[in-house]
């Protein structure tokens, strides 16, 4: 296999190998995707029960779609969009009468108290909830950028976009989220000089 | 939206750059005055902090991430691809736990010899008669070591038996890998 598309000939044995039905190498390249993956859908989503669900989907696709994969993009770019069309139709097929909104499930570790695990989760809960009312295109960089543990340089590639643009992406995103916070009453409101 | 350098910042100056001040994108001088606004200016100081905790809440955010490894076993399962048990814990793990167990044996029968002790010293001169008699020496002068318990040569027995376990298992995990 070539390595156009792939970051390093290591990717591109993975991949060769998934094809050739490793488990171990699609679990390695899940691993490596994975938080790159669930921040998109999660940022399309918000905090809904399927999140998880879409994310296998996404998963699937990807190795239906691998031996198809001719490196016309960066492999990460080729996973962000499918994330983000599974996310979207996800999102299409959402009642609107009421979207389920998911109960949070918090992997901390054993040793976390029970009571820091309410505070937590209240935290989350909250601030999930003011994500939603950003644009999508704030919540999802935020989401890769923090839950996603990515560079600027990973986000620019993976969406293809200017790593200028991922940065002013991400610092309105901020003053936005202050702003719905602010409305809410939770960001320390400041009176003008 | 930086303003303009010969003039003071005000507190809409800064409404939007502070998350680029604290990632440290802003150039010299307007950093410094962005600090020097701040130093006179507590609402401010109380936004920059808004936005260091927003940070650390965002980061808190990973909590939520599924593992790997249940996302990899569900797509796996969706898949039909085989999910196979860790081949360490079928072909390392099984023989360590016997050898772990024959080894413990051979302790307990520190505690125990009394009654089984003449059936292992015969075993042991059958076996050395079987063997051969330079094996048999070899293994009589190890069982004296420690005082000449039978325990010595039952934990001899369990730690060649568990290395040569773990080095067939090694090998055949080594092939099936390749």
């Amino acid at each position: 296999m070539e390595n156009k598309g792939f970051q390093t000939g290591e990717e591109a044995g993975l991949v060769a190998k998934a094809l050739r039905g490793n488990e171990k190498a699609f679990r390695q390249l899940i691993a490596q995707y994975q938080p790159m993956a669930y921040s998109v859908v999660r940022g399309i989503l918000g905090d809904r029960e399927d999140v998880e669900d879409v994310l296998q989907d996404v998963f699937i696709k990807v190795y239906r779609g691998l031996s198809g994969f001719r490196g016309d993009s960066k492999l990460s770019t080729w996973i962000y969009r499918i994330a983000r069309n599974e996310a979207v139709t996800a999102a299409r097929k959402r009642d609107p009468s009421g979207p389920p909104v998911e109960e949070l499930d918090l992997q901390t570790p054993a040793r976390t108290r029970p009571d820091e695990q309410y505070l937590q989760k209240a935290r989350q809960d909250y601030l999930g909830r003011c994500l939603g009312q950003l644009d999508e295109n704030y919540r999802v960089v935020l989401e890769l950028r923090y839950m996603g543990e990515m560079s600027y340089a990973e986000i620019g590639e993976a969406m293809d976009l200017p790593i200028g643009t991922v940065k002013t992406y991400i610092y309105r995103a901020k003053v936005e989220l202050r702003k719905v916070m602010t409305r809410r009453g939770h960001a320390g409101d400041r009176k003008p000089e | 939206m930086i303003a303009n350098p010969s003039e003071a910042m005000n507190c809409n100056d800064l409404e939007n750059l502070l998350p680029v001040y604290l990632e440290g994108d802003l150039p010299g001088d307007a950093k410094v005055r962005v600090d020097e606004h701040l130093e006179r200016c507590a609402d401010c100081r109380k936004a920059l902090d808004f936005y260091r905790e927003l940070e650390s809440s965002l980061v808190e955010r990973r909590v939520l991430r599924p593992s790997p490894g249940r996302v990899a076993a569900r797509v796996a399962e969706r898949l039909g691809i085989r999910a196979r048990r860790p081949a360490f814990n079928t072909w390392v793990g099984v023989p360590g736990i016997l050898s772990a167990a024959l080894i413990l044996f051979g302790v307990v029968m520190l505690f125990i010899r009394n009654p089984v002790k003449e059936f292992f010293v015969r075993y042991e001169d059958g076996l050395s008669i079987r063997l051969s008699p330079k094996l048999g020496e070899w293994v009589t002068q190890i069982s004296q070591i420690g005082g000449g318990g039978d325990w010595v040569l039952l934990t001899v027995y369990g730690g060649v038996f568990a290395l040569i376990m773990l080095t067939g298992s090694w090998m055949v995990l080594k092939f099936v890998r390749e």
